[in-house]
Order: structure tokens, then sequence, then C-alpha cells
């Protein structure tokens, strides 16, 4: 074992920087994609077009509120023009404050008051139109508080004792002056803070994507050692080739665990995510049997690094590591078994694939060794 | 005329090879399509949710009254997005095993003194227990009930300030108090019936630009583009140092092996492109004309060469296969994600938006757009044939430098 750690470190060496960018790249990736994404969503805007048909006090206020949401883009138009515009996708989805809403508002009466118009392609219509109705609800409700307020003193002969200004200011301050009604969201064991927002994209999915990728390609050199010319001279060493490559892999390995534990450590410390211990390290220990297994089966390595390329795109998209796979795994639940990444995503241990993993192991290690010294 | 005549020595080269290994060419053709396959199975089935069990959940009620009874039936009616909840009331050791046993998706308590304390504008929490095994259901859950209790806080004021005047009233408590119930009871339902007050229509643009015509050009780019990259990609090969020292010894610089490779490539995938592009107007049953044909050529020509030259300014740059090889599939992921095919370019946030018009593959989507989606009768090619001389340029350049610094 001391001399092939001695021969490794003199070629990890010379190449210190491709490996130390290999081993590095799953960590840098995730999280320069999260960064990425989550700038991206905060900067993004939903293009919204507004049509003014009434230019009342009441119109003119809800146009304010919504042109200062965070996550609307706005812009005015005329009917005709709007429809043209969310009918190309130009727009997400078009409303239309009625003529009647300022009266409709005043006189409590909520019906129809604005126009919702949405295209096949609209993909934010919901929450704006909840926006909307939820801030118009907000004064349809002020309004119906006022007329049962006056209605009451009406009923006791108290008339003008109240007047609309004074209630509608008495809502508003109980409304932002209390903490009235909160929702307090556990996960499990732990509690979930308010702005904790689920992330756009797993962000343990992406790293496993790209410990994959990573591994892979740093396992590229057995295919460069089984070409080179050097191989037939194992049959005079003490080592046999096979177990060369064994007691190579397994220095890989413990490179790929220490990465991983800082890897894992800084994940915890940035973004506050865990990931079970013992399914990490299966799924560490089964990534790179079978990566080795895999990358024993190529002579050109151009073709390795292609192939590479293809299982971790096929996988990115099919093992539910980025895509959401629900919709499958609920109606054909065998999926779940043969799919080699839904045990790490799920928190499990193994499932089919592992022990196919181990069992080509066994049967490529218990192999005719198939050169001998005369050859 | 050497350096011509090198280049239809190299594709003539690359045509030997593409035919000496033709086992893998089916391979390389359905790749992509597959990829496709895939990620639109998986989007039909995520978004076909009707078969899909509702979720459940579970609802612990320690007030018991009968302005629980009200919120319950609140939140059954806000469940949006069609997909729908099936509230089940259970003590809250029940719950837990329930929870455990993953027959719940999560629970809702309703504390003691919830409807006191919602008269009275004190401060109330809805505690909501999620289950880790199904966290996006979980999360619905808790969205479902940030906007119940959005609703009820926007009630709960008016309610509130009723209370508070009514106070001053010579009216006795237990009036108030039934006035009170039914205030909240008309507040709820109208709540409900909050959608009252839009009037909702669906715009579409039947003849040419449904959800399905859309995705289905976008794929057909996306195919395209994997194409470019996985034939070009095809076609570089481990040739050793000692060989790339011998051919420069016989005057043959990279340039010329780049070029021979683009073209090639561009010649592959440009007949592939014609006939996948027959295939894709009869799936679409798509009305074009003569012009149009000539029009979507040039865009695909232009938008082919950009894309190939791409690939080989990093190929020309970065030494280690590996590396050129990551940053070509970022290259790729890149102007796919900017072509505006997975996503419409009007979500994208302005600063990048703006920036859109200088990037090649936002400009040839948008036209293929408007010519095959938009029925236009123009397209624009100067900035993209702009684009594409640039590319080359930098790619002479790029290659020239590197030659001479090679060791």
């Amino acid at each position: 074992m001391r001399y092939i750690l001695q021969t490794r470190l003199m070629h990890w060496k010379k190449h210190w920087l491709a490996l130390l960018f290999w081993l590095l790249f799953p960590l840098a990736a995730t999280t320069a994609i999260l960064f990425i994404t989550n700038t991206v969503k905060e900067d993004s805007s939903i293009p919204v077009g507004i049509v003014m048909e009434d230019q009342s006090d009441e119109a003119v206020n809800l146009l304010e509120s919504i042109k200062s949401t965070e996550f609307i883009q706005v812009s005015e138009l005329d009917k005709r023009d709007a429809l043209q515009q969310l009918k190309k996708h130009q727009l997400d989805s078009v409303f239309v404050i009625r003529n009647n809403y300022g009266s409709g508002i005043r006189q409590n009466n909520r019906n129809q008051l604005i126009g919702a118009y949405q295209s096949d392609l609209s993909f934010a219509y919901t929450p704006v139109k909840e926006m909307l109705l939820s801030y118009i609800q907000q004064e349809t409700g002020r309004m119906k508080a006022v007329h049962t307020i006056q209605d009451l003193a009406k009923h006791y002969d108290k008339e003008d004792h109240f007047t609309e200004e004074d209630i509608t200011a008495k809502a508003d301050k109980v409304q932002s002056s209390q903490d009235l009604l909160n929702t307090a969201f556990t996960f499990g064991k732990n509690k979930v803070e308010k702005d904790d927002e689920p992330e756009l994209i797993s962000i343990w999915g992406l790293w496993i994507i790209f410990t994959l990728l990573s591994t892979l390609l740093l396992f590229d050199w057995i295919v460069h050692e089984k070409r080179a010319s050097v191989k037939s001279r194992f049959a005079f060493t003490r080592y046999s080739f096979k177990h060369y490559l064994i007691l190579n892999s397994i220095l890989y390995t413990i490179l790929g665990f220490m990465v991983d534990m800082g890897t894992i450590s800084l994940f915890w410390i940035l973004f506050h995510e865990k990931i079970s211990i013992w399914s990490w390290i299966v799924f560490r220990m089964l990534l790179n049997t079978a990566v080795f297994l895999f990358a024993n089966w190529f002579k050109h390595f151009f073709v390795y690094y292609t192939s590479a390329f293809a299982v971790t795109l096929v996988l990115a998209v099919g093992s539910g590591a980025i895509l959401p796979i629900s919709g499958i795994t609920d109606k054909w639940p065998w999926t779940k078994i043969v799919n080699p990444l839904h045990p790490i995503l799920n928190d499990g241990y193994w499932n089919v694939t592992s022990w196919f993993i181990v069992i080509l192991a066994i049967l490529w290690y218990y192999r005719k060794e198939n050169f001998h010294a005369a050859r | 005329m050497v350096f011509i005549k090198r280049i239809l020595l190299f594709i003539r080269q690359n045509g030997k090879k593409l035919r000496r290994k033709w086992l893998t060419l089916p391979f390389l053709l359905l790749f992509p399509i597959i990829i496709i396959g895939l990620i639109a199975f998986i989007a039909i089935t995520f978004f076909s949710q009707e078969d899909r069990d509702p979720i459940q959940v579970g609802l612990i009620d320690q007030d018991q009254s009968e302005e629980t009874q009200l919120v319950l039936h609140l939140i059954e009616e806000s469940a949006q997005l069609g997909s729908y909840i099936d509230i089940q009331v259970l003590s809250e050791p029940e719950a837990k095993k329930k929870l455990k046993a993953d027959q719940l998706s999560g629970y809702i308590t309703f504390p003691e003194e919830f409807t006191s304390d919602l008269y009275t504008g004190h401060s109330v929490t809805l505690p909501i227990t999620g289950n880790p095994s199904k966290p996006g259901e979980s999360y619905m859950i808790k969205e479902l009930l940030d906007t119940v209790s959005r609703h009820i806080r926007a009630a709960q004021a008016n309610i509130v300030t009723i209370n508070y005047y009514a106070k001053q009233l010579p009216m006795d408590t237990d009036e108030r108090n039934n006035m009170l119930f039914q205030q909240f009871t008309d507040f709820i339902m109208y709540t409900l019936g909050k959608d009252k007050t839009a009037k909702e229509e669906t715009v579409t643009n039947q003849a040419t630009s449904s959800p399905i015509e859309y995705y289905t050009l976008a794929g057909w780019f996306v195919i395209l583009t994997i194409w470019l990259i996985a034939f070009y990609s095809f076609l570089t090969d481990d040739t050793s140092h000692r060989l790339n020292k011998r051919m420069r010894l016989y005057g043959v610089t990279e340039l010329q092996r780049l070029l021979a490779k683009m073209a090639t490539a561009f010649l592959v995938v440009i007949t592939l492109a014609g006939v996948s592009f027959i295939a894709l107007q009869q799936l679409l049953d798509l009305t074009l004309y003569q012009e149009d044909y000539l029009r979507i050529g040039i865009i695909i020509v232009l938008y082919s060469l950009t894309f190939l030259e791409g690939m080989a300014i990093l190929e020309a740059l970065i030494r280690s296969r590996k590396l050129c090889l990551l940053m070509q599939s970022v290259f790729t992921f890149t102007v796919l994600l900017l072509s505006g095919g997975i996503i419409p370019i009007f979500y994208f946030p302005g600063y990048v938006q703006s920036l859109l018009s200088y990037i090649f593959a936002a400009q040839s989507y948008k036209w293929l757009q408007e010519i095959i989606l938009n029925e236009r009768f123009y397209a624009d090619y100067l900035p993209l044939s702009l684009m594409t001389g640039a590319g080359m340029l930098i790619l002479i350049a790029m290659s020239l430098v590197k030659e001479r610094y090679k060791p």
C-alpha cells in the first residue's frame, strides 16, 4: 500500500491543479447555480398588462398598489393592445379595471369589478390574480365594516357618531399594529423560519449530479493507465494490475470522502441543509464502485468522457435529482427500486441497483485474469 | 489553396470516420430525442394531477367551536391549482401516528381559545406540522394555510373594529357576541365568494401558438442543438501529442482541423435538421409558404454555424479535454436557456432581457417563433450574420494566437 500511495502522490503532485479542480467542482458548481437561480428569481418579474377603464381614486389606488408589488411589472395599455400582446405571449396576463370599479367599491357591491384574462401559457396568472383579489377584498371588506357599524349606530339612534374615515383608520390601525394571525411551520424536528423558503432546485440533487460527473471524470486514470505501455510489467511486480487498480481507487475514495465531508459541513453552515450521514456513506461507496466498473469498460478516453457526460445528463433528467418525478413514481412505484439515485435522494441506503453494482463488482473481482507475463 | 485542400482532406477523413463507426450513429441520433422525450414524459405526468390521490391533511381541533368549522370550510374551498385536499379531524396522538406512517402529508392545529383570541385581537399562531418525507405536499399545505390566514387577518381586523365600536353602543354582551359570530360567518362567506369580483376569461391563439406547438418547436430546437454538440464531439478523437506534432511539421494547423470538424458536423446536422423539420411540420400541421422555408433555412444555417464556432473556440482555448467538454456543455446549456425556448424570455429580469439581443441563440429562436408560430413574413438576418462573422473572426484569432504559443 505504501508504494501505491507514494507513486500516486507523485502523480498527484504533477496534476494537483486538475485534481483540486475536479474535487471541488461539485461544491463550486452547486453553490454557483444556487446563487444564480436565487438572484434571477429575485430580479425576475411577471409582465402584467393593466387596462384602466375607470379613473376614480379607488382605481388609481389599486393601480398604485399593483405597481408597488415587487414581482410584478406593470404596463398600462388599452384593451385591444393588451389582449393582442397576451395572444402573442408577450404578457403573462391582463387585468381590466372596469369603469364601475370605484362606484362598486363605494356602494359595497363587488361583483365583476375587474376583468381577468389569461392565455394558455400564463404561468403566473393565479398568484397575480389572488394578489389583486385580496387587495380588492380588503377594500370592500373595509366598506362592509363601515356599513355594518353605521347601520348599528343607526339602530341605536347614534347616527353621525362614527364617520367613515374614523372607522377605516381604526381598522387599518388594528391590522397593521397587531400581529393578528400567524402560521408556524415545523418540518420534522426543525422549525422552519419565515424566510426559509424551499429552494427552487434541490441543493442535494444538484450536488449529487455534479458529484457523479466529477467522480466519473476523476476516474479517467483507469482508462489512461490501462492503455499505458507499462501495463505488461505488472506481472513482474508485487501487485497484480487488478490490485493496483483497486488500491488506487481506494485512495481516490478516501479523497472523495474527505472533500464530501468539507462540502457537507459547508452546506450546513451556508444553507442549513443537511443530509443523512449513513446514506451519504453508502452512496459514496456505491458510486465509486460503479464508476470504477464503468471506467474499466472503456478503451478510449475521449469516448469515456463523452459517455460520462451522457450518463450524467440522463440521470440529471430522469432520476428526480433536478426535475420532480413524483408523477412517475406515484404511478409506477417500481421505478423507485431501479433508479440508482433514489436512495440518496430520499435518505435511504440501497435498492435493486445497489445490489446489482455489488454483484457486478464481485464478478469483476473473481473473473479470470486475462494477461500473463508471457504476453 | 493549400488551406482549403487540407480542410477538404480532413472533411473526407471525418466522413470516413462517421462511416467506419456507423454503429454509434443511431445512438447519436436518438440520444437527444430520448432525452427530450423523457423530459416531456416527466412534465406530462407531473402536470396531469387528476388521477393523483388527494393530499391527506390532518386537523387537530382543540377549540371545537363553530368558527373553526367555518375556517375548515374556508381551507377546503381555497385549495387552488386543481389539486384537492382531504381533511380529517383527528386527535393529536392519532395525527402523530399517521404522520409517521406516511398516511398524512401534514397536520394543522387549531389551538385552544382560537376563536376568542380572534375576536379580541390577541395574536394567534396556527401550528402546521409537515411530513419530511413529503416535502412538496407539506409546503403546499403551508402555502394554503398562509393564504387562508391572510384572508382571515383581513376579516379579523374588520371584526375587531366592529367589536370596538359596538362596545361604545348600549348593547349587552350576549347580543354583541351573537352579532360578532354573525359577522365572522359573513366575512368568511364573503371571502369564499371573492372570485365573483373578477370576470375571468382565457384568451387563446388557437391557430398557431398553443402550448403544444410552442413546446414542440422548443423541443425541436433543443434536439437540433444537442445534435450539433454530439456530432461535433463525436468527431473529436484522442490523437496523441506526438501525432499532432508531426502533422504540424507538414504545415497542418489546428484551425484547419477545427474548420473541417465544424464543416462535417454542420453538413450532417443540417441534413438532419431538414428531415426533422419536415417531420415537425407534418406533426404540427403548419402552413408555411415557400419563402418561409428559405427564411427558416437561413436562420438555422446561421445558428448552427455560430454554435459550432462557439464549440471550436472553446476547444482552441482549453487544452484539457475534460475541462473543454465541461465548458462546451455549460455553453450548450446557457445557449438553450437564454434562447427563450425553455422559459419565455419575458420572465427573465430586465438586465438579462436587454442582453438577449446580443445573443445569437435568442435572436435565432425569436425569429423562428415569429415565422413559425406568429406567421410573420419577415426576418432580420443582419444581427445574426454579424454574430456569425464575429464568431469566425474570434475563432481564427484564438487559434492563431494559440498556435504561436504552443509548446
